[in-house]
């Protein structure tokens, strides 16, 4: 099993769309994935499941009751990845969802109790949030549900819950825009990295596998921004080789009545298609999940 | 319009500070693992412990809990042994949390620092022990373990000050001998009145040493005060700590002795220490000085114009047709006038004592 993190410290860069990406293409390949959504917007889980209407919530979701509950149980029916990290997966279980792409399952987020879970006091965070995730990944009952590849989404902060999933993770992306706002927000990202990996035995490094150009647009503040980064060699080496453009298809596919729902499902002549498949066949290529000698798709040559 | 297009493109291309920054993370990324060593889990069995390390845990290394029952020093042995087990508690809940340094020595890594941690972690049956993969032997390995081990209460004067030769002896094997008390503070890291004192111990006659290694001086101050003193005043009041070491309890009345030295003689002493250390300082094992070296002179005329005047004429006059142009000839006159005129001081000086 590896375990992705896909993190951003500035909002509206993608975190969740390459999520969602990422999932759904290693699923189609045939690994069995399972989305962690540590965003208390829950924006992934509502990607993924109909969520249902939380009143009391500002973000107004919470995971919907489960397939398999059964009202004689003392569990109320809904699990979210906040049970980890209090008692509620000591006492009820975990339970992940279905989800309507093929052999993707998710384990959505719940606002309020995620917002919950950072409430902890300080001196506890260390031991009741950031090291919770890791060790709820590697225990034996989890580990039993069989998972190629799990994918961390996260909240747009460097709080206890992002610190968490880094912690868990084994490699790391990091999409960015190629804007001053953006570019800012990477600094603190690689501060965590560098900061996780003090800590870390080489056996067991972080893998940052980079930085992603999104939703790249062809004006000079973009281009500019992307070549100054390049200028650096300390950087170069962790700019991935291909970017994602800005593309209101990325958009359309959010929308509930979307046809089709998944990206990967327009014809293989479609760029975003075609760039998308490109950023996750990398990333997954990169963690060893898909064979790099992969002979070429017809998809691919198509592209070619 | 291109022109302006294209410079706009500069601009936007040239890094900001943010990329600088960005930049120098990512170096330091690469520095960390120069500078800091890898972090590895290495088996337990493979790790040497570092015979010249200033800290002493008598345990045996291989298993900690074997104390033999006549072993004189059993009491201290079961206390560090009970401590020991505290940690490894902590190691059997939570595994050790900050790891231990060592660098490859051979086919085994060399302990740098974090002796406890891992005989704990023997202790507590693990096998392995996260550590700190230095590239290479630190420089300044003791004065590293040093400083990690001297603020430990547990830690004696003896083991302090053999930590301190050994950073003295590392010092000068790589070439920058500490020459005065001020240095020893830079490496180390302490205040220069704590420099001083050891430095001062450091340097203090060989019974004061025997002294402090058989435990009958214990504490900074009395061993201070004692480096201190001049020869006579050394001798006894080492044979009452002798004595007192005997008799229970008086090592008390030793100690406030050397409280009882005012503040001011405190400052002298330390002052006039400096400028000791400071003259002296070819050889880092000194002892303080028995005699006065009255200087050199390269002319024969000079000595004969001290000799001229420190004799009274007629003495003088029986060197007058001595050959003052040989340099031998006159430094055996020389001699003989200083070795003459102490004896005429001393002798005067102890008959106005007796009276």
């Amino acid at each position: 099993m590896q375990t992705l993190v896909v993190c951003q410290n500035k909002g509206g860069d993608g975190k969740t769309m390459l999520s969602r990406l990422i999932g759904e293409f290693a699923g189609r390949n045939g690994l069995s994935t399972l989305l962690i959504d540590m965003d208390p917007q829950c924006n992934l889980s509502q990607r993924f499941i109909r969520m249902d209407i939380d009143q009391a919530d500002p973000d107004g979701v919470m995971p919907p009751v489960h397939p398999e509950f059964d009202p004689e149980d003392a569990w109320d029916g809904r699990c979210s990845i906040a049970d980890i990290y209090g008692t509620r997966a000591a006492e009820y279980g975990i339970a992940p969802y279905e989800t309507w792409a093929e052999n993707v399952q998710i384990l959505p987020g719940h606002g309020s109790a995620m917002r919950a879970v950072e409430l902890v006091r300080s001196s506890d965070v260390r031991e009741l949030v950031v090291e919770r995730l890791r060790a709820f990944l590697s225990d034996p009952a989890f580990r039993s549900f069989g998972y190629d590849l799990v994918v961390i989404d996260t909240p747009p902060s460097k709080g206890p819950l992002v610190q968490s999933a880094i912690r868990a993770a084994d490699h790391m992306v990091i999409p960015c825009q190629m804007e001053q706002g953006s570019v800012e927000g990477l600094q603190g990202m690689l501060q965590q990295w560098r900061r996780e990996n003090q800590n870390r035995p080489l056996e067991q490094r972080l893998n940052l596998l980079g930085i992603l150009p999104n939703k790249f647009r062809a004006v000079l503040i973009q281009q500019g921004t992307l070549e100054a980064l390049l200028s650096r060699v300390a950087i170069r080496n962790y700019v991935l080789p291909m970017r994602i453009a800005l593309r209101s298809v990325f958009a359309e596919v959010d929308h509930p009545n979307a046809k089709p729902r998944s990206v990967f499902d327009l014809p293989a002549s479609n760029p975003a298609r075609q760039e998308a498949e490109s950023v996750c066949r990398h990333v997954l290529r990169e963690m060893r999940l898909i064979a790099r000698a992969d002979h070429a798709t017809a998809d691919e040559e198509a592209a070619a | 319009m291109t022109a302006r297009a294209s410079s706009r493109r500069v601009r936007f291309a040239t890094p900001s500070p943010t990329v600088d920054g960005l930049s120098e993370t990512l170096d330091s990324v690469a520095a960390d693992e120069q500078a800091n060593g890898t972090l590895e889990t290495i088996p337990l069995a493979r790790i040497v412990l570092d015979p010249e390390q200033p800290r002493k845990l008598h345990l045996s290394r291989e298993n900690p809990a074997d104390i033999p029952a006549d072993d004189p020093d059993a009491d201290r042995l079961r206390a560090e042994l009970a401590s020991l087990r505290e940690l490894a508690d902590s190691i059997m809940a939570e595994g050790v949390l900050e790891p231990i340094g060592v660098y490859r020595h051979g086919h085994d890594y060399r302990l740098v620092f974090g002796e406890r941690r891992v005989l704990a972690s023997k202790l507590a049956g693990r096998e392995t022990i996260l550590a700190r993969l230095l590239p290479e032997r630190p420089r300044h390995v003791r004065a590293q373990q040093l400083i990690e081990n001297v603020q430990r209460s547990d830690l004696t004067l003896a083991d302090r000050l053999r930590g301190l030769r050994a950073v003295l002896m590392e010092r000068e094997a790589e070439g920058h001998a500490l020459a005065r008390a001020d240095d020893l503070a830079r490496v180390v890291g302490w205040s220069v009145p704590q420099a001083y004192a050891y430095w001062a111990i450091l340097h203090a006659h060989d019974d004061v040493h025997r002294a402090i290694d058989a435990g009958i001086v214990r504490d900074v101050r009395t061993a201070r005060s004692l480096a201190a003193m001049g020869e006579a005043d050394r001798i006894n009041a080492l044979a009452r700590l002798r004595m007192g070491d005997v008799a229970a309890g008086s090592d008390d009345d030793e100690r406030d002795d050397g409280d009882d030295r005012s503040q001011e003689e405190d400052a002298q002493a330390e002052a006039s220490d400096e400028r000791v250390t400071r003259i002296k300082q070819k050889k880092a094992a000194g002892r303080p000085r028995t005699s006065i070296p009255l200087g050199k002179t390269r002319h024969p005329a000079v000595a004969r114009y001290v000799c001229s005047k420190l004799l009274p004429p007629d003495q003088f006059a029986a060197y007058e047709d001595a050959d003052w142009s040989d340099l031998n000839v006159v430094s055996e006159i020389v001699k003989n006038v200083m070795s003459n005129l102490e004896k005429e001081i001393v002798a005067t000086i102890e008959k106005r004592d007796r009276s």
